[in-house]
């Protein structure tokens, strides 16, 4: 474990110290070099189930595989952001990826703590970089009511969640994950136990997000530059399945009854956030709507508690975090270039690149599950875990994929057929690096197909 | 400031095939590279530290207790 955070805390005074000229050359080789190494997490040795490094971090089967993707997603973040933000001053470029730089120092120490109270502290401390990227490093001046729905409705989440640890401390006497699993089921019967079982929870829905406060999302996305939308829609909306997977296991007997509302919430978000995404104008939005629609279908994988649904919902976090990731990746490409997010605006790109429409069109087919690739497996275990829950079910996560193909081709086409807007006269070719930038998303992704189980958390 | 850019340019070397190569300013510009390397080999020394820790713990505990074998290193992975 200390062996990756130590060398991501060395990238501070790296950033700062490298000349202005190697400074984004020296950042994405070393944060690259550390990606790299995190993949040795995945070679797992451990007989215990957890690998500790000491006494409040260590690594088990269901943090490795977010860990190693949290890794992997810097190197990417900077390389996606490198064109637009060298035209800044060069301590305002330092800033910025320090900033990315801290994001992931917080995200290994989330993932990696085993204490539910330093998880905790982790989880609100991603907040101050992801706020600042997005409403200092936004586009336009709607960055700061994106900043402050992204910020309120966390934190609004997240306080009765602290209120509710310390109450379950001061009732097991300890909020280790190690060895709360064995402690004695509690005793939960009163109107307060079902009130501190909600804020157990609700932190990670708003910051999954389940349909019904979901909307800061949208907003941050549409405002934030392409790292922070990277990083949110990869990463930061994991870390509210990760955490409910982890207090899951202490709120046992009450959540047999309490979840029904919350699933049929999410599977419902499932369609309506599917069918938002139909009729959406804008690019970034419709990206961000098909998380909340995924991540929909991830919260009912982990709420009705079955070994399925919890691999499937780790699976289809994995993958969507990489696909989507690479789509909010070429919604930047055409804004670069276009200076628009309005998918009228700029259509028929395949004419004009067409390797990037290749791109589009692989980041597509894994959005909507195609089936070879790790997006299908994670949802094919989830519906088939729902379905054994209850069949019905069937009809919401059936017309969810069905809708999920829907946009997704209606995404496709927007951008890339059609006929070639008049205004577009001159547009910049693109760069190896976006190449290179698309191949190290979807690389991942290819790779997961041959050894899926390295994501199957703990029943593997 | 002059006496450093004298100081940077004293030590140069002609290799071969006639590229210059000044140490000095090499080293100046790209000393950072060794920082995250540096810090890999703390957080590998500390981990490696940490497992011995808790192998000892593992060793002395009644259900676990055994004499390592020869060349055994950590049990504690």
């Amino acid at each position: 474990m200390l062996k990756i955070l130590i060398p991501t805390i060395m990238l501070f005074p790296t950033i700062w110290f490298s000349s202005p000229k190697w400074l984004w050359t020296t950042t994405t080789l070393q944060s690259l070099i550390i990606a790299l190494i995190s993949l040795n997490w995945i070679k797992w040795s451990s007989e215990t189930g957890w690998t500790s490094s000491n006494l409040y971090m260590g690594t088990d089967p269901l943090s490795t595989p977010l860990l190693v993707l949290t890794c992997w997603l810097l190197p990417l973040m900077i390389l996606a952001s490198q064109n637009h933000i060298k035209t800044e001053p060069i301590t305002r470029q330092r800033n910025y990826i320090t900033l990315l730089a801290s994001l992931q120092t917080f995200l290994i120490m989330a993932f990696g703590a085993t204490e539910i109270i330093m998880f905790y502290v982790m989880f609100e401390a991603t907040l101050i970089p992801t706020l600042i990227i997005i409403t200092r490093w936004g586009n336009q001046a709607e960055r700061l009511s994106a900043g402050t729905y992204f910020l309120f409705y966390t934190l609004a989440g997240s306080l009765p969640l602290l209120v509710a640890l310390l109450l379950l401390h001061q009732n097991t006497g300890t909020l280790s994950m190690l060895i709360i699993q064995y402690s004695q089921p509690l005793i939960l019967n009163s109107w307060g136990d079902k009130i501190w079982w909600a804020a157990c929870l609700v932190a990670f829905l708003v910051k999954m997000p389940l349909y019904g406060v979901h909307l800061w999302l949208p907003k941050a996305h549409v405002e934030a530059p392409v790292a922070g939308s990277m990083v949110l829609a990869a990463i930061l909306l994991k870390l509210g399945g990760y955490g409910m997977m982890r207090m899951m296991v202490v709120l046992d007997p009450l959540s047999k009854n309490m979840v029904y509302p919350i699933i049929v919430l999410a599977l419902w978000g499932v369609i309506m956030t599917g069918s938002i995404c139909l009729r959406q104008t804008d690019l970034k939005s419709l990206i961000a709507y098909s998380s909340v629609s995924h991540m929909g279908l991830v919260a009912g994988g982990i709420l009705i508690q079955t070994p399925w649904g919890f691999t499937g919902a780790l699976v289809l976090m994995i993958a969507h975090g990489l696909v989507s990731s690479a789509l909010f990746c070429l919604a930047n490409t055409t804004y670069e270039r276009t200076h628009s997010r309005t998918m009228i605006l700029a259509r028929g790109l395949q004419i004009i690149f067409p390797l990037a429409a290749t791109w589009w069109f692989v980041s597509n087919l894994a959005n909507l599950a195609l089936p070879p690739l790790p997006n299908l497996m994670g949802e094919l275990v989830i519906i088939t875990a729902m379905f054994n829950w209850s069949p019905w079910t069937l009809a919401l996560t059936g017309a969810g994929t069905l809708i999920t193909a829907a946009y997704s081709l209606y995404l496709f086409l927007m951008t890339q057929r059609g006929p070639l807007p008049q205004h577009i006269i001159n547009l910049q070719p693109f760069h190896t690096r976006e190449h290179l930038l698309m191949t190290l998303h979807l690389l991942p992704v290819i790779l997961l197909m041959t050894k899926p189980e390295i994501m199957w958390g703990w029943w593997y | 400031m002059n006496y450093f850019r004298n100081y940077f340019t004293t030590f140069k070397l002609t290799l071969n095939n006639g590229i210059m190569v000044n140490f000095a300013v090499m080293v100046r510009e790209h000393w950072v590279n060794v920082l995250v390397p540096l810090g890999f080999v703390i957080g590998i020394y500390l981990d490696r530290w940490n497992d011995q820790k808790l192998t000892a713990f593992r060793n002395k505990s009644a259900l676990y207790s055994r004499e390592l074998k020869p060349g055994e290193e950590y049990t504690w992975k």
